[in-house]
C-alpha cells in the first residue's frame, strides 16, 4: 500500500506527460489527477488505520547502492510523521490537480491545438512524487534522490510557459537556488555518514543523540562543533526550499508558474525543508547557535514577507509574500522546538495558500491574464463566486479566534490555533519577539484584505473589455472549492486536539486582533476613504520604493553576485583564455606549423599512406604471431 | 579464453587495417561501408568486453586474465584485467559504437575519421589492460594522436595549429611519465606494473634546491604524473588545448577528446599515482582537489561567458572532470565509486550533448548561439533530450551521474569537508552554464525563419538518444553493475591507502 502510494503519482506523471498523445488530454489529466487522488486516499487511510506509529515500520523493496559501508537500499520508513507529510503533501498535490483541469494558458504561449494540460499535471505529479520520496526515504541517497526530483519539478512548473524566456530564467534560478541547497544537505549527510557510518535513517536517528559529543571539525583551520556544522548544513538546506530572507529570490521569480501550480510551490515544495529540520531534529537540539538562527532567520523572513507583501500590486506576487512571511513563521516555530505546532501551521496555511492562488488564477484568467491589482476593481458583480471565496480565503489566511472558547478551550478558524499557540510559546522564550511578529501577522492581513478589495470592490479600473468578459469559473469548480474552504477555515479546530494535545492549551488572542485589525485598516483604506492609501504612499516614497523592491534585497543580490559573476565570466573567457602559456604554446605551434604542413602533405600523399598502411599491417602480424606463437 | 583481452583490446586495429588495407573511393557506399565496419569493430569490441565482464571474478581484487609473452626487443607484452581497470573498460567499449553511430552525418573523409576512431580505441584498451610500463606509456600517451591527427587533416590550418597545440600541450606530460616510470622500474628492476603496485618507493623527505619536500621521492614521482593526467582531464591550467582540438573535430572526436580520453585518464590517476604511490598521492591530494575545484568553477566560468554552444560545452565539461579528480584522490571506497561512476555516466552524457549539437550543427552549419533560440516550439524531442542530457549531466535522481556524485561527496567529506563544499559549489556554476546553454538554444518564442523549417531528430538520431539515454539511467538504477566487480579492488586500494 505504501509503495502503491509513492509509485501513483510517478506513473500519473509518466502517462501525462508522455502518453498524452497515445490516450488523449482528458484522460491524461484524469490519469495524473485521479492516481494522486488515489494516493492521497491511501495516505489518509495509512495514517487513520494506525499504520504509522512512532515506531517505524521500514519497508526494503531492492538494494540500490554498495560501496563499502555505504550501503543504501531502496527502503521506505513509514511512521507517524513520514504518512503525516505524506497525507498533507498528496493532498494538496491531488487538489492542485483537480483544479488545474480549468486551467487556460496565456494567449500565444501554447501553439493552436497544444497539449499542454497533461504537461503541468505531469509536473505538478512529479513534484508531489518528488516530496513522497523525500518524506518516505530511508535511507540517505533516496532522500536526496526526493529533494533532487523535487527541485525538477519546481523547475519545469516554473519554466512551463517555455516560449516566455523570462519564464527560463526564473525556472533556472529555482533549479540553481535548490542546488546551492545541496551545498547543505550533501554536507550534512557527509557529515551525518562520518559520524554513524551508515546510510540508514533508523539507525542514524538513533545515534544522533549523542552526536554532541563528536569530534569537531577542522575547516580553514578552524576548530567547529560538529552538530553545529551539521545543525547548521540542515538549516541552510531548508532554507533554500523555505525562501528564508536573502534566498528567496526563487520564489519571487517563482511566481511565472501557473497560478494553480503556485500553491503547491509554496506549500508541497517547501514542506521538504519542514520535513529534513523535523526529521533530523535531534541535530537541532543539540546545536543552540543553530536553533538562534533559526528564530531569528524566520522572524526576519517574516518581517519581510509582511512588508514587502502588503505594498505588492500584482496580485500573484502579493500572495507569495505573504505565503513567505507564514514560512518564516515556520522556520522560527521550528527554531523554538515547537515542532508539532510548525507543522500543524503549514497544514493549516497550506491549505488556505491554496484557496488563494486559485482565486488570484481565476482573477487573472477573468483578466487575460493581467494580474495587477491596479487594473481590477468592481469584479464583486460579475465574480460574486470568486469574491466570497476570496474573503474566506483570506479569513482563513489571516485566522480569526480566541483564546477563551468554549469550555476554556481556545477556538478559532483557519491559521489562528497555530499562530496563537506559537505565539504564546514564545513569550516564554523571546520576550518581545511575539510583538514583532504581531505587527508581521497585522501586514499580513492587510495585504490579503487589500487584495479582496482592491480586486473585488469599488470602481472597475484598467481595459474596459476585460471586466465585460470577467465571469466566475463554472460553477462545478467553485462550489469544489467553497467545501475546501470550509475545510480550511475548520481545519484548526479539526487538529488541535489530535496534534496540540487536548489538555488546557496556553493560547495567545493576539493573532486574532492582528486579522481584525488588517481588516479594519484595509477597508477604511480602500473603501471608505480611497485616496489616502495613494496619499500616504506619496508622502513616504522613499519607503514604499524600498518594500516595493524587497528591501533591495534583490537588486543586491544581482549587483552583489550575479553581476560580478557574468562580469567575471566575460573576464576570464576573453582575457585570461587564451594568455599565458596557452599563448605560448600556441605561438610555437604556428612556428611549427610550415614544417608540420609539409610533413602532413608527404604523409597524404599515396606512396607514404601505403607505407603506413603497410607497417599497421606489419606491426598487426607481428603481434598475432606473438600471441599464438607464445 | 586465453588471448582475451588481447582480442578486445585489437579488434578495433584489425577493423582500421581492413578499412585502410581494402576500403577505396570516397563515394557513398564507401562512406556507408566505412561506417558499418566501424559500428561492426566496435561493436564487437564491446560484445567481448561483455564476455570478459561476465567471466570476471569480481571477489578477486588482483590481476586476472593475464597474458605474459616475450616480445622481440626485450620487450614483455603482458594484459591483465582488474577491478580498477574492468568498469573503465566496460564505459569505454560501450561508449564507441554510439560515438561512431553519433557521426552517421559525417560525409568529409569518413574512412580516415573511422580509422582514427578504431585505433584510438585500441590505443585506450590498450592503456586500460597493459601490465607492461612500455606498453603502457605507448599506449596511454598516443591515444589522442590518432584523433588530433584527424583534426589536423579534415580542418584546415586552425585545426592543424589546434592540433599542434594539442600535442606541445601533451608532449611535456608524456616526457614526465615516461621518465618517472623508467626511475621506477629501474628502481623495482621490472617492468611489470604489477610489481611496482607491490613495492614501497622510499618516503623519507628530500631536498630540492634547498625545500624539503614532504613524502620524498613518490611526491616527486607524482608530479611527474601530474602534468599528463591533468592535461588529459583537460584541467585547469592545463586545458588550453581543449579549446582548439575539441572545436576543430568533428562532434565525434570532441566526444571522445572530452569524454574517453578523460576515462582514460581518470584510470591513469588510479594506476599511477594512487595504486603505485599511496604516500605521495597524500601530500598532493590537497593541491589536487583544489586544482580540481578551482578548474570545475573555472572552466563553468569561462563557459558562461561562451557566445558559441560547443565552446559552452567544451569549457564546461572539461571542468566538470575535476569532481572526478576529487572522488578519486580523496581516496575513499565511497569517493573512487562515486568517480568511477561519474566518469561512465559523464562520457554517456557528454555524448549525448554533442550529439545534440552535432545535429545542429548538420541543419544549420554552424553552433553559435545568435543562430538559435526558441528550438522547443517546434522541435520537442531534440528539447527535451537536449534537457535531458543536462539534467543528466547535473546528476538527477535515476542517472548514474546522481549516484557518482552523491558517493563522491558523502565519502570525500570525512577526508577533505572544503572540497566537498567546493566541488558542491562547482556544481552550482556548472548547472548556470549548461542552463544558459539550454535557454539560449531551446527557450523563448521561435522568431527566426530559417529555425522554423528545421526537422525534428529522425527515427536514427532518437533512437541513438534513446540508447544513450537508456544506459545513463541504467546506471543510475544498478550502479552495481559498474561497481560491483570493482568493489574488492577498490577495497585493497583503499586499504595501501590508509595503510
Amino acid at each position: 500500500m505504501v509503495t502503491t502510494m509513492l509509485l501513483a503519482p510517478l506513473v500519473g506523471a509518466l502517462l501525462a506527460g508522455f502518453g498524452a498523445r497515445a490516450i488523449g488530454d482528458l484522460a491524461a489529466q484524469w490519469c495524473a489527477t485521479g492516481l494522486l487522488l488515489c494516493a492521497a486516499a491511501l495516505a489518509w487511510i495509512l495514517l487513520s488505520s494506525g499504520a504509522g506509529s512512532i515506531d517505524p515500520n521500514v519497508l526494503v523493496l531492492s538494494r540500490w547502492i554498495e560501496s563499502g559501508t555505504f550501503v543504501a537500499d531502496v527502503a521506505l520508513r513509514v511512521d507517524l510523521f513520514s504518512l503525516a507529510m505524506a497525507a498533507l503533501v498528496t493532498s494538496f498535490g491531488a487538489i492542485v490537480s483537480l483544479y488545474s483541469f480549468g486551467r487556460t494558458a496565456p494567449k500565444g504561449m501554447f501553439k493552436k491545438n497544444e497539449s499542454y494540460r497533461p504537461r503541468l499535471m505531469a509536473h505538478e505529479s512529479l513534484l508531489v512524487f518528488g516530496l513522497l520520496l523525500l518524506v518516505l526515504a530511508e535511507t540517505l541517497p533516496l532522500m536526496f534522490a526526493g529533494w533532487v526530483a523535487s527541485g525538477l519539478a519546481a523547475y519545469a512548473l516554473v519554466g512551463f510557459h517555455y516560449r516566455r524566456l523570462s519564464s527560463g530564467w526564473a525556472a533556472m534560478r529555482v533549479f540553481v537556488y535548490q542546488r546551492v541547497g545541496d551545498l547543505g544537505l550533501l554536507s550534512a549527510f557527509g557529515a551525518f555518514y562520518l559520524w554513524a557510518d551508515t546510510a540508514e535513517i533508523s539507525v542514524l536517528l538513533g545515534s544522533l543523540e549523542n552526536i554532541s559529543d563528536a569530534e569537531p571539525l577542522l575547516l580553514l583551520g578552524m576548530s567547529v562543533p560538529f552538530a553545529e556544522f551539521a545543525a547548521f548544513a540542515l538549516l541552510f538546506a531548508a532554507s533554500t526550499v523555505l525562501a528564508q530572507v536573502g534566498l528567496h529570490v526563487w520564489l519571487v521569480k517563482g511566481t511565472e508558474a501557473p497560478a494553480p501550480s503556485l500553491a503547491l510551490l509554496h506549500t508541497v515544495y517547501a514542506a521538504g525543508g519542514l520535513y529534513i529540520l523535523v526529521r533530523f531534529g535531534a541535530v537541532i537540539d543539540a546545536a543552540p547557535k543553530v536553533q538562534t538562527i533559526l528564530i531569528v532567520w524566520g522572524a526576519a523572513t517574516a518581517l519581510f514577507g509582511a512588508t514587502v507583501g502588503f505594498v505588492q500590486s500584482d496580485a500573484r506576487r502579493l500572495i507569495s509574500m505573504v505565503c513567505l512571511a507564514e514560512m518564516g513563521l515556520i522556520m522560527l516555530a521550528l527554531g523554538a522546538g515547537l515542532r508539532i505546532a510548525a507543522l500543524m501551521h503549514l497544514a493549516l496555511y497550506g491549505l488556505s495558500a491554496v484557496l488563494l492562488f486559485h482565486v488570484v488564477g481565476w482573477l487573472g484568467q477573468a483578466m487575460r491574464h493581467d494580474y495587477d491589482m491596479r487594473h481590477h476593481g468592481g469584479l464583486k458583480t460579475p465574480m460574486r463566486g470568486t469574491f466570497w471565496l476570496a474573503i474566506l480565503a483570506a479569513l482563513a489566511f489571516t485566522g480569526l479566534g480566541t483564546s477563551f472558547g468554549y469550555a476554556g478551550q481556545p477556538a478559532g478558524f483557519g491559521v489562528f490555533l497555530s499562530e496563537a499557540y506559537i505565539l504564546a510559546e514564545l513569550e516564554a522564550l523571546w520576550r518581545g519577539l511575539p510583538w514583532l511578529l504581531l505587527f508581521a501577522l497585522f501586514l499580513v492581513s492587510l495585504a490579503l484584505w487589500r487584495m479582496v478589495f482592491m480586486s473585488f470592490t469599488g470602481m472597475a479600473r484598467g481595459d474596459r473589455d476585460s471586466h465585460e468578459v470577467a465571469v466566475d469559473p463554472p460553477r462545478w469548480l467553485w462550489m469544489q472549492m467553497f467545501s475546501l474552504a470550509l475545510l480550511a477555515l475548520v481545519s484548526g479546530l479539526l487538529l488541535v486536539g489530535p496534534l496540540l494535545g487536548t489538555g488546557k492549551l496556553a493560547m495567545s488572542p493576539l493573532p486574532g486582533l492582528a486579522c481584525i485589525s488588517g481588516l479594519f485598516v484595509a477597508w477604511v483604506f480602500y473603501n471608505l476613504r480611497p485616496a489616502w492609501p495613494g496619499a500616504l504612499a506619496g508622502s513616504m516614497a522613499g519607503g514604499q520604493e524600498f518594500l516595493r523592491e524587497g528591501w533591495f534585497l534583490e537588486k543586491g543580490i544581482t549587483q552583489g553576485i550575479t553581476g560580478p559573476t557574468v562580469r567575471a565570466a566575460q573576464w576570464a573567457s576573453t582575457r585570461v583564455e587564451g594568455n599565458g602559456l596557452d599563448r605560448l604554446l600556441s605561438a610555437l605551434a604556428a612556428r611549427s606549423m610550415p614544417g608540420l604542413e609539409r610533413a602532413t602533405a608527404r604523409l597524404q600523399s599515396r606512396p607514404a599512406w601505403r607505407v603506413v598502411t603497410a607497417l599497421l599491417v606489419v606491426a598487426l602480424v607481428i603481434l598475432i604471431w606473438v600471441l599464438w606463437a607464445g | 579464453m586465453d588471448n582475451l583481452l588481447s582480442i578486445l583490446t585489437f579488434i578495433p586495429l584489425l577493423a582500421a587495417v581492413i578499412l585502410a588495407t581494402f576500403l577505396r573511393g570516397d563515394d557513398e557506399p564507401a562512406q556507408q561501408n566505412a561506417k558499418w565496419l566501424g559500428v561492426t569493430a566496435t561493436g564487437s569490441t564491446f560484445f567481448v568486453a561483455l564476455i570478459l565482464y561476465a567471466v570476471f571474478d569480481g571477489q578477486n581484487s588482483g590481476m586476472q586474465l593475464i597474458e605474459e609473452r616475450e616480445f622481440p626487443f626485450g620487450l614483455t607484452y603482458r594484459l591483465g584485467v582488474d577491478g580498477l581497470s574492468l568498469p573503465f573498460v566496460m564505459a569505454l567499449t560501450a561508449l564507441m559504437p554510439l560515438v561512431i553511430g553519433i557521426s552517421w552525418s559525417v560525409t568529409d573523409r569518413v574512412r580516415d575519421f573511422i580509422i582514427s576512431i578504431l585505433v584510438f580505441e585500441t590505443l585506450a584498451l590498450g592503456a586500460l589492460l597493459s601490465l607492461d610500463i612500455v606498453f603502457f606509456v605507448l599506449f596511454f600517451e598516443t591515444a589522442a594522436l590518432p584523433l588530433l591527427l584527424m583534426c589536423a587533416r579534415r580542418g584546415g590550418k586552425t585545426a592543424s595549429h589546434a592540433a599542434l597545440k594539442a600535442v606541445y600541450y601533451m608532449l611535456p606530460g608524456a616526457i614526465l611519465v615516461a621518465v618517472s616510470l623508467s626511475a621506477m622500474a629501474r628502481e623495482v628492476g621490472t617492468a611489470d606494473m604489477s610489481a611496482l603496485m607491490l613495492h614501497n618507493f622510499a618516503v623519507s623527505s628530500v631536498e630540492i634546491f634547498g625545500l624539503p619536500v614532504s613524502g620524498g621521492i613518490q611526491t616527486l614521482l607524482v608530479l611527474g604524473f601530474a602534468m599528463s593526467l591533468v592535461t588529459k582531464l583537460t584541467l585547469w591550467p592545463l586545458h588550453g588545448w581543449a579549446r582548439g582540438a575539441v572545436n576543430a573535430a568533428p562532434m565525434a572526436g570532441s566526444i571522445i577528446l572530452l569524454a574517453a580520453l578523460p576515462l582514460v585518464a581518470a584510470y591513469g590517476v588510479t594506476r599511477l599515482p594512487l595504486a603505485m604511490l599511496p604516500e605521495g598521492t597524500a601530500v598532493i591530494a590537497p593541491y589536487a582537489m583544489a586544482l580540481a575545484v578551482i578548474g570545475a568553477i573555472y572552466g563553468a566560468l569561462v563557459g558562461l561567458g561562451q557566445k558559441d554552444a560547443k565552446q559552452l560545452l567544451i569549457s564546461t565539461l572539461g571542468g566538470q572532470a575535476g569532481l572526478v579528480l576529487i572522488g578519486l584522490v580523496g581516496a575513499t571506497q565511497q569517493g573512487i565509486d562515486g568517480a568511477l561512476l561519474l566518469t561512465a555516466s559523464r562520457a554517456l552524457t557528454v555524448a549525448g550533448l554533442f550529439f545534440v549539437l552535432a545535429m545542429l550543427e548538420a541543419r544549420m552549419g554552424n553552433t553559435a548561439f545568435d543562430t538559435f533560440g526558441g528550438l522547443r516550439c517546434n522541435l520537442t524531442s531534440m528539447g527535451f533530450f537536449t534537457l535531458f542530457f543536462v539534467l543528466a549531466t547535473l546528476g538527477i535522481p535515476g542517472t548514474g551521474g546522481f549516484v557518482g556524485q552523491i558517493l563522491i561527496f558523502v565519502g570525500t567529506f570525512a577526508v577533505a569537508p572544503l572540497a566537498v563544499l567546493g566541488g558542491i559549489l562547482a556544481l552550482v556554476c556548472i548547472a548556470v552554464a549548461l542552463f544558459a546553454f539550454h535557454k539560449q538554444l531551446m527557450l523563448g518564442e521561435l522568431v527566426k525563419e530559417s529555425l522554423k523549417v528545421l526537422s525534428d531528430l529522425d527515427g536514427r538520431e532518437r533512437f541513438v538518444c534513446i540508447l544513450l539515454t537508456a544506459a545513463v539511467i541504467l546506471l543510475g538504477l544498478l550502479p552495481s553493475l559498474l561497481t560491483g566487480p570493482s568493489a574488492a579492488s577498490v577495497a585493497s586500494l583503499v586499504a595501501l591507502y590508509a595503510g
